[in-house]
């Protein structure tokens, strides 16, 4: 699944340890999700819908 | 530290750093043991079910190692390093059955040996180790992200 973490990281200027102590995961958690390595659950993945203030269709696209 | 004792899950999260802390411990208690268990062969030549007994006591304390591994999953939060541990675990639950199945047919068949004593405890942890770095290395993570 295709997602747009890591840009909206660069906006807010965020490092990846930075959002990985947000979420409470490790660094290479958010690595694998940017890199489209893994997909993170639907709890997870609201979380960070929050963290970025958006929904999560605008964070992730399922490529259907 | 024995082969078991390698970072669980290649990651340090709380629940990782907790099941470091329980396998010292039970590589601790297994020296312990075992010593005791090999010195009290040697000079009170036990016989029957007490040496039964006194020969599976060094193996409680690495099944605890595997219990540590169980409360491990049950604590751990980072979905993402849960699912590396659960594949590494997959990993070297496969290798091992695979190398005894094939030992198995070896032995039936071919009149073959059977493996050492304690060969299987290390294919499996070591294949676990692999399994474990191979999925650090895909998924590098940058000193500047």
């Amino acid at each position: 699944m295709r997602n747009r973490l890591r840009e909206l990281r660069a906006e807010r200027g965020w490092s990846q340890q930075y959002l990985a102590e947000k979420l409470e995961v490790s660094r290479q958690s958010v690595n694998a999700i940017e890199t489209g390595k893994y997909d993170p659950s639907l709890p997870l993945a609201f979380r960070i819908s929050r963290m970025f203030a958006k929904g999560i269709e605008e964070i992730f696209e399922d490529g259907a | 530290m024995t082969i078991s004792g390698m970072a669980v899950c290649g990651m340090s999260t709380p629940a990782s750093k907790r099941y470091q802390r329980r396998v010292i411990v039970t590589t601790t208690v297994y020296v312990v043991v075992l010593l005791g268990a090999m010195f009290l062969v040697r000079h009170t030549h036990p016989h029957g079910w007490l040496l039964y007994g006194i020969a599976v006591l060094p193996a409680l304390p690495l099944l605890g190692t595997l219990g540590a591994l169980g409360v491990y999953l049950q604590e751990e939060k980072d979905e993402y390093a849960r699912l590396v541990t659960m594949r590494s675990l997959l990993a070297g639950t496969a290798t091992l059955l695979a190398v005894l199945v094939v030992n198995d047919f070896l032995r039936t068949i071919s009149g073959a040996g059977a493996l050492p004593p304690f060969w299987d405890w290390v294919i499996f942890f070591l294949s676990y180790g692999l399994a474990q770095a191979v999925q650090t290395m895909r998924n590098p993570v940058r000193d500047d992200a």
